[in-house]
């Protein structure tokens, strides 16, 4: 069983490596305001359940993100609000620039919208984030087969929506 | 037609970070596992009054305790006063739920509020995140409307029925703010939500409740109740 000091000093290594990929998610889900609260949100829960932070740091990541997501749905719901902690975080210049809007992105978001909320977060984990399909499945809590499933009906979505507009295009010109 | 994981790929959008995010970072890190304690402790002092010495000299060494302690996370104190946050998996999590239960929270019969408490507890835990007051409360409102959207897919209640309850607990996007326990203000949240209406079409009720009642809430209640 690892130590206070032990489990402090693995924690505030993994908010250090990790500290761009976590803000970098936030950031790519909620407004550039509330980022901040939830970043210090689920660092806060993150350490109040430090017993269980796995030992092999990229796995300690998967699982900081697994509760950066939950911590996600609660904002969604309105149950995050500002607190003293972010304080530090709200005065750091932090920005985002969204995608380039090109014809065929516009259409792309729409398809994305309309897939479920775990198929969505699925394709933004693989494809924003850039975590490997095993990675994804243990921030959502699923295995990998079902994973491997999801995001193979979640593409063929995607294509078949794309192609659909691509015809269309193709029609009107 | 484009590739479809490089269109994905250039889908996300582009995060800009600066230098010092990582003394921020590690600043506030340090604050959640050496600090806390202490702060919540000048927090309550100020927030008490309390100025008496032999008070502070208490208040003082079991600050020192807290912070010194190697479980200190397993304590059962449920209100992190620093940041006025509630924690769901704090042993007299189920007390404050309770307390916060609205008496006046309108429920359809066979469903009682201690079914509320059971569901907002379980629902609270298994978040595993920490709350405030008013989003506790929330979860209360929005179990209410989905027992009521229940019953009504399940011809239970006639349209009139749980229509007017469902209006008299707001849209079923919105959320509730606290006053003294009950159920007293509620507010569109970003406008998401649909009115319900008694002549509103089945399909939209349904996926309504799809939406937003088959995470727990929308469950009948259990029969030992």
């Amino acid at each position: 069983m690892r130590s206070r000091d032990e489990l402090a000093a693995q924690f505030e290594n993994l908010a250090t490596d990790y500290r761009d990929r976590l803000m970098g998610y936030l950031l790519k889900r909620v407004s550039f305001d509330d980022a901040p609260d939830l970043a210090a949100a689920t660092l806060l829960t993150a350490w109040r359940r430090a017993r269980v932070m796995p030992t092999d740091e990229e796995q300690a990541f998967w699982w900081l993100l697994s509760i950066a997501r939950r911590t996600t749905a609660n904002y969604r719901r309105g149950i995050i609000r500002q607190n003293a902690l972010a304080d530090r975080l709200r005065a750091v210049p932090m920005s985002v620039q969204p995608a380039v809007d090109t014809e065929a992105q516009l259409v792309l978001r729409d398809a994305i919208a309309k897939l479920s909320d775990d198929d969505q977060e699925l394709v933004k984990l693989v494809y924003w984030d850039g975590l490997p399909i095993n990675a994804a499945a243990t921030v959502l809590s699923i295995g990998e087969a079902t994973a491997r499933k999801r995001m193979q009906r979640a593409r063929k979505s995607l294509r078949v929506t794309l192609e659909s507009e691509d015809d269309q295009i193709t029609q009107r010109a | 037609m484009p590739d479809i994981d490089q269109l994905l790929r250039e889908s996300a959008p582009e995060v800009t970070l600066p230098s010092s995010l990582g003394p921020a970072m590690a600043a506030t890190v340090r604050t959640i596992t050496s600090g806390s304690r202490k702060r919540t402790f000048r927090q309550g002092l100020q927030r008490t009054g309390t100025r008496f010495a032999v008070g502070v000299a208490a208040l003082s060494l079991g600050a020192i305790a807290l912070v010194s302690s190697p479980t200190w996370f397993d304590s059962p104190a449920t209100t992190d006063q620093a940041n006025n946050l509630i924690d769901p998996n704090a042993s007299d999590f189920v007390l404050v739920a309770t307390k916060l239960a609205p008496t006046d929270l309108p429920l359809p019969d066979g469903v009682a509020l201690q079914d509320a408490i059971d569901q907002v507890v379980d629902q609270s835990k298994a978040s595993s995140a920490p709350l405030v007051e008013s989003s506790i409360a929330a979860t209360y409102v929005r179990y209410a409307q989905c027992q009521w959207m229940r019953v009504w897919i399940d011809k239970q209640v006639t349209p009139d029925v749980a229509s007017a309850a469902l209006e008299s607990l707001g849209d079923p996007g919105a959320f509730v703010a606290v006053d003294g326990g009950g159920v007293r203000r509620l507010e569109n949240h970003e406008g998401t939500g649909a009115s319900p209406d008694r002549n509103i079409d089945m399909a939209l009720l349904r996926s309504l409740f799809e939406a937003e009642c088959t995470n727990g809430l929308g469950d009948a209640p259990k029969a030992d109740h």
